[in-house]
């Protein structure tokens, strides 16, 4: 009787541990998930996210940022760095300020060209005022392209 | 009007001279190696997101990284730096004010690559601090490449590191620049 009371406790201290280092195992491998996959926080225009980081980055940080955000907008350019890399900047072409998207896949981008009317998906990670002459940016990481309309 | 007309010209044009002393990058790239002997694993973070303005007739040196744009191989370390090291809720930009030491000599007109030292104050974790660091610029084809690789530590920034971990992240920590400068129009 002593010895299947033992036997029931060991098998369940042996698939406790399993359970533990199966989970210890994934949360030490998980990547960061594409944003394409995740709902997103808050949807809003480019032109009220900027607005909020403008009228109050400390109550915007508060909301948005390392938050998924589903922002659209008009597509003002679209760059590329050296590495491949491709942003799409969004907001009006006649202001200095902007949302810029850093795409998560390099292709992504290819087709989209200024002045479309785009939702983007991605992670904001906060903003930069223009204490530097450049216009002031929100900026969101990872993106991924929700939809398009054409202008 | 017609005095009106010509100083509101040559403000443009002034403007316009001043705008060429710049020059600039959204998109610069910063990273960080806090690897440590017995780390295990490399302990690297990379943001290519970084504003960056030099200007070119003060030597004048910008930059503004935002915390939460480093990324990390695996979501745990990068969930770990931003909620347990950097704090970037709290202190979501680093900057740096400084710039090129008087002296340099630095030809912006003409191809070339010129070793530079840097001084300035890095505000990072809500701590601030001067620094120096050597570095080079490299003009070519109207662009100026800025890279400089030096060390800070940790605890000048107040970053705590676990004592449990203690031994396997690096209190000296290894930064890379590497920004492509264009001109600002």
């Amino acid at each position: 009787m002593l010895q299947h009371k033992l036997s029931k406790y060991l098998l369940v201290a042996v698939l406790l541990l399993m359970a533990g280092g199966i989970y210890v195992y994934r949360e030490y491998n998980r990547k960061t998930p594409d944003t394409s996959e995740l709902a997103a926080a808050y949807e809003l225009t480019g032109v009220q996210l900027i607005q909020a980081f403008q009228s109050g980055e400390a109550n915007a940080n508060t909301l948005y940022l390392g938050k998924v955000l589903a922002v659209s907008g008009t597509i003002k350019s679209v760059e590329r760095d050296s590495s491949g890399n491709q942003t799409l900047v969004l907001g009006d072409a006649a202001s200095m300020s902007s949302v810029r998207c850093i795409m998560e896949k390099t292709s992504a981008v290819a087709s989209y060209a200024e002045g479309k009317i785009i939702t983007i998906k991605g992670v904001c990670t906060g903003y930069n005022a223009d204490d530097m002459g450049l216009g002031a940016d929100v900026i969101l990481n990872r993106c991924s392209v929700q939809n398009s309309v054409k202008p | 009007m017609k005095k009106l007309i010509i100083v509101m010209l040559s403000v443009i044009a002034l403007q316009s001279i001043q705008a060429q002393d710049k020059y600039f990058t959204k998109t610069g790239k910063i990273s960080f190696d806090a690897t440590a002997p017995k780390s295990p694993e490399d302990i690297v973070g990379v943001n290519k997101t970084v504003t960056c303005v030099l200007d070119t007739k003060t030597g004048n040196l910008q930059m503004a990284v935002l915390m939460k744009a480093f990324e990390f191989e695996r979501a745990l370390m990068q969930e770990h730096f931003n909620e347990n090291y950097v704090e970037s809720h709290k202190f979501p930009k680093t900057e740096f004010r400084g710039a090129i030491l008087p002296g340099t000599s630095v030809n912006y007109a003409r191809d070339g690559v010129y070793p530079v030292q840097v001084k300035g104050k890095l505000t990072m974790h809500g701590q601030a601090k001067d620094v120096a660091a050597e570095g080079k610029l490299t003009v070519k084809a109207g662009k100026i490449q800025v890279q400089s690789v030096f060390t800070e530590l940790l605890a000048d920034y107040a970053v705590a590191i676990p004592t449990l971990v203690a031994d396997k992240v690096a209190k000296n920590v290894k930064i890379t620049v590497d920004c492509l400068l264009e001109p600002l129009k």
